[in-house]
């Protein structure tokens, strides 16, 4: 889909066309998905946010002022549910994952091992530097871009990220050696 | 193990994650039918009061829109967001097509330099360069009317959705033509180009020393002549600070200037600018500080601003200069703006260089020139000013401004180019744009933009295989550009399967690095392929006619070049040691420091940061004199921001905050920030001086850490306080809350 077409769904969108709403959101929902995932770490929540976002962008997308910038938004939108999500898990504290990342890496005799790995080393991230490493992988932004989503500086979010990458090659680099 | 490869094994391990069938276009589409169903009656009072203006641009929003699909109704999505085919389309078919469009004829760029375009067009011939090849000769041009600009852009926009589709059935063929073409590694774009062949004058790197004969530390830059901006400086007597604050309630980020006094470690706050002043935000708008310098007895502040307007947003860059003379009542003297994000900024012999990215191209409204014309200072950039290349493409337009920082009265010049770089090098005499794209072949195309004086020449551009590690991966010497630059392994296994047709994998399956040199047109005059095989570049650095890099897997060679013959590089001298080294600094003639990572060369893991100090008094014959290796440490911003770091050779001291743990009882979650520093001796080797806990501050204020020394005096300056110390000692002699 091009950036003219992107703008004609966005504006039939705005007229109340599903049809238009959702050939938009089938753009974006996998990488949505796996945002969603790893900054939650679970598959319930994570489509939950997801239903949320999708209700919400839909009824407020007259708030979406640039129609090409219809990914960055609806992100937006998925990044502050999220991260509403993260603060009710700190507020119960039993949601908490009791097992350290250490401990996790070992259970990979799961259909998904692969996919855990990459959990565990989420896991280690702290709640902005998950925000920061989502966005750039899933939903492809770059530092800039990533900057302006979450109202903060490139500067910030480049060295944010090269410390969360050198966190988690510490839990992907075996798959180097 | 680099960020790409990272993001590269997260995408890979995550992208097959199965996805939830309630959570699919089809399911969603059936719970918001239901919502709306539900809601019918509410939404059109409640919400829907549609002005007659937004119904008037809905209309034709739409229209234009519907055109444009029917036209590229077949493209896939991953091509056109991730704009991987528009890479493809400007490096090798653009040809044809757009030789058709109006305009591209008007190659030539002034007559004085008819003469060396033919010769550099016989000699591409004499290299068996396709037609298409000749064809894609970019030479720059400016319209005569913004009407031309208009109607240039209009067939170029329409030329690149047609080529588009083109790419996308036809992509065997390109890539077949991509081999042939680039079997060289580099292809340069003859555009003839005033060269400035000007020495500058040295000039004192960001402060004025008159009166004062201390000596302090400036802004870590890449260029010893050229300043970069930074949130820190110093003029010897006063800090200058911009500190931040946010908001989490409304997500506004506030900025202050501050400006303390120091005498020999004593400290007082002096005065603070509140820049949301200065800025004069409204609510709808954002504003993002960028950074500052200090120049003489100016403040020079760099900020863009994004304001919302209907339907369309705009961000404008605004430079603001203070004089400050008087520390007590800093004055505000001059605010300009231009066009678009804010990118970065150079000062050069007094000049303050400043790159805009202008994105907001709208070609609805022919006599809306804002729509696609960069705005300086709330007027339309001049036509001839605005330079585009015949291969003009969707691509964002970049602004170029000067200002002469002892008269800041207007800018002195100004350019739009359209091009896709957003990654710069600058020298002492040109700014460099640069952009990668990763394709079938990952390509990096650099343009050349000369300076001097203020005036601004926009020159020659280059297109060459793999990408560039960082900007001191780029280096102009003697008018000669030097870079180093890293193939891709992927790109390699596609070439090699493409032309035996068989699973050469284990063969090709590599990353290799090349060292190119250009003229000063950005042709190729020498190059050095196929280097160090299966690693990758992570750190360079050049000093006259010798370069030094280094690359890694598991060990960190490092490479040293004789680049005295352009023609004819040569790899002089390689050692191998343990771990790799991320930033190189001269710390003096005969001295190399690298300061990176150890790592252990049979399993990989990190066994902390690490300081190199390599004798290059013999390039062909480099020895590591000492290394260093600081205990449970895990990470340094010193590794990719070089502003990071304070540094003085002549004074023998450096620092650098880092995240790890002192002490025995090291675990992961015991990890905290220190700012260190060291000096280097000859006997003794490396000896840290002093090591700074570092405990205010949310996560993020850690970026805003900084050390400067002045005199005796170190000062280490955070989001919220400055703390002085003398040189060495750990005991605090004053602090200073900015906040």
């Amino acid at each position: 889909m091009n950036q003219e077409e992107i703008k004609a769904h966005v504006l039939l969108a705005r007229n109340g066309d599903t049809t238009s709403f959702c050939k938009l959101y089938e753009l974006y929902y996998k990488d949505m998905y796996r945002f969603a995932y790893y900054m939650l770490g679970n598959r319930q929540d994570a489509e939950d946010v997801i239903s949320e976002t999708v209700l919400d962008a839909f009824t407020g997308i007259r708030n979406l002022k640039n129609p090409l910038k219809f990914k960055s938004w609806i992100f937006q939108i998925l990044a502050t549910k999220c991260r509403r999500q993260m603060a009710v898990y700190v507020r119960n504290r039993e949601h908490l994952q009791t097992e350290t990342p250490e401990d996790r890496i070992i259970a990979t005799e799961h259909p998904y091992a692969e996919q855990l790995d990459v959990r565990s080393a989420f896991d280690a991230l702290s709640e902005t530097e998950k925000t920061i490493i989502s966005l750039m992988v899933f939903a492809g932004y770059n530092s800039r871009e990533t900057a302006k989503i979450l109202q903060s500086t490139e500067g910030t979010v480049r060295s944010a990220k090269s410390r969360a990458f050198a966190k988690m090659s510490n839990f992907l680099k075996e798959d180097f050696a | 193990m680099n960020e790409q490869d990272l993001i590269h094994t997260i995408d890979e391990k995550t992208k097959n994650l199965p996805v939830p069938d309630s959570i699919t276009p089809e399911s969603m589409k059936k719970m918001l039918d239901a919502h709306t169903t539900s809601a019918e009656h509410i939404i059109p009072e409640d919400k829907d009061q549609p002005s007659p203006t937004r119904n008037r641009s809905i209309r034709r929003f739409t229209a234009a829109a519907c055109v444009v699909l029917c036209l590229v109704g077949g493209v896939g999505i991953s091509q056109l967001l991730s704009g991987s085919s528009h890479g493809d389309m400007t490096a090798d078919s653009a040809s044809s097509d757009m030789a058709d469009t109006p305009g591209s004829n008007l190659i030539q760029a002034d007559e004085s330099t008819a003469d060396e375009t033919d010769v550099s067009v016989s000699e591409s011939a004499d290299t068996g360069a396709t037609m298409s090849d000749l064809a894609y000769q970019t030479s720059l041009k400016s319209p005569s009317s913004y009407e031309e600009y208009y109607q240039t852009l209009k067939s170029a926009y329409d030329a690149y959705y047609d080529q588009l589709s083109q790419v996308f059935t036809d992509k065997q063929t390109d890539i077949e033509e991509d081999v042939e073409e680039y079997v060289d590694g580099v292809r340069a774009f003859e555009e003839p180009m005033n060269t400035n062949t000007t020495v500058a004058d040295p000039y004192a790197a960001s402060a004025d020393t008159g009166g004062n004969l201390t000596d302090f530390s400036t802004t870590n830059t890449q260029e010893e002549t050229v300043d970069e901006g930074d949130i820190i400086k110093t003029d010897g007597t006063n800090i200058y600070k911009v500190i931040s604050a946010f908001d989490n309630r409304t997500r506004h980020t506030s900025y202050k200037l501050t400006m303390t006094r120091t005498d020999n470690g004593k400290l007082s706050l002096m005065t603070s600018i509140d820049l949301d002043d200065v800025l004069q935000t409204s609510e709808d708008d954002s504003v993002d500080f960028q950074e500052f310098y200090l120049y003489e007895d100016r403040l020079i502040f760099l900020y863009d601003k994004t304001s919302i307007n209907g339907d369309d947003d705009s961000t404008t860059t605004y430079v603001v200069v203070y004089d400050v003379k008087d520390k007590k009542n800093p004055k505000l003297i001059k605010t300009l703006s231009q066009s678009g994000w804010y990118q970065s900024t150079r000062i050069s012999d007094g000049y303050l260089y400043t790159i805009s990215n202008f994105t907001d191209t709208s070609l609805y409204d022919e006599k809306q020139y804002r729509n696609y014309i960069p705005y300086i200072g709330g007027k339309p950039i001049a036509c001839e000013d605005i330079y585009y290349p015949t291969d003009i493409s969707a691509e964002t337009t970049h602004v170029i401004t000067s200002l002469n920082l002892k008269h800041p009265t207007g800018f002195t010049d100004s350019k739009a180019i359209p091009s896709s770089g957003y990654q710069y090098y600058v020298s002492d005499s040109a700014i460099y744009l640069y952009a990668t794209a990763y394709n079938e072949i990952t390509r990096t195309e650099i343009m050349k933009v000369g300076y001097q004086d203020g005036l601004l020449t926009a020159g020659s551009s280059a297109v060459i295989t793999g990408y560039l590690y960082d900007t001191f991966a780029l280096n102009e010497y003697d008018g000669y550009l030097r870079i180093v630059a890293t193939i891709p392994a992927n790109n390699i296994i596609r070439l090699g399967s493409l032309t035996t047709d068989t699973a050469t994998d284990s063969v090709v399956r590599e990353d290799v690095n090349t060292l190119y040199i250009l003229d000063e047109n950005m042709k190729l005059t020498g190059k050095i392929t196929g280097i160090a095989p299966g690693e990758t570049i992570y750190s360079a650095r050049f000093f006259g006619d010798t370069g030094y890099f280094v690359t890694y897997k598991n060990m960190d060679p490092l490479f040293s070049v004789d680049l005295s013959d352009p023609a004819n590089p040569a790899i002089i001298g390689s050692l191998k040691i343990t771990g790799f080294s991320e930033y190189l600094h001269f710390y003096d003639t005969n001295l190399l420091l690298g300061i990176g990572m150890e790592t252990d060369p049979e399993t990989q893991e990190f066994l902390g940061l690490k300081l190199s100090m390599f004798d290059i008094s013999d390039p062909s014959n480099v020895t590591e004199q000492d290394k260093y290796i600081i205990e449970h440490s895990e990470y340094s911003d010193a590794l990719n921001n070089h502003k990071a770091i304070m540094i003085d050779p002549k004074k023998n001291i450096f620092g650098f905050l880092y995240f790890g743990t002192v002490g025995k009882d090291y675990n992961y979650y015991s990890n905290k920030y220190y700012y260190v520093t060291y000096t280097y001796d000859k006997e003794k080797g490396f000896v840290q001086t002093a090591s700074y806990p570092v405990t205010d501050g949310s996560e993020y204020e850690y970026d805003a850490v900084r050390g400067v020394y002045i005199g005796d005096y170190f000062y280490l300056a955070t989001n919220r306080t400055i703390t002085s110390y003398r040189i060495g000692s750990e005991e605090a002699i004053a602090t200073v809350n900015l906040q």
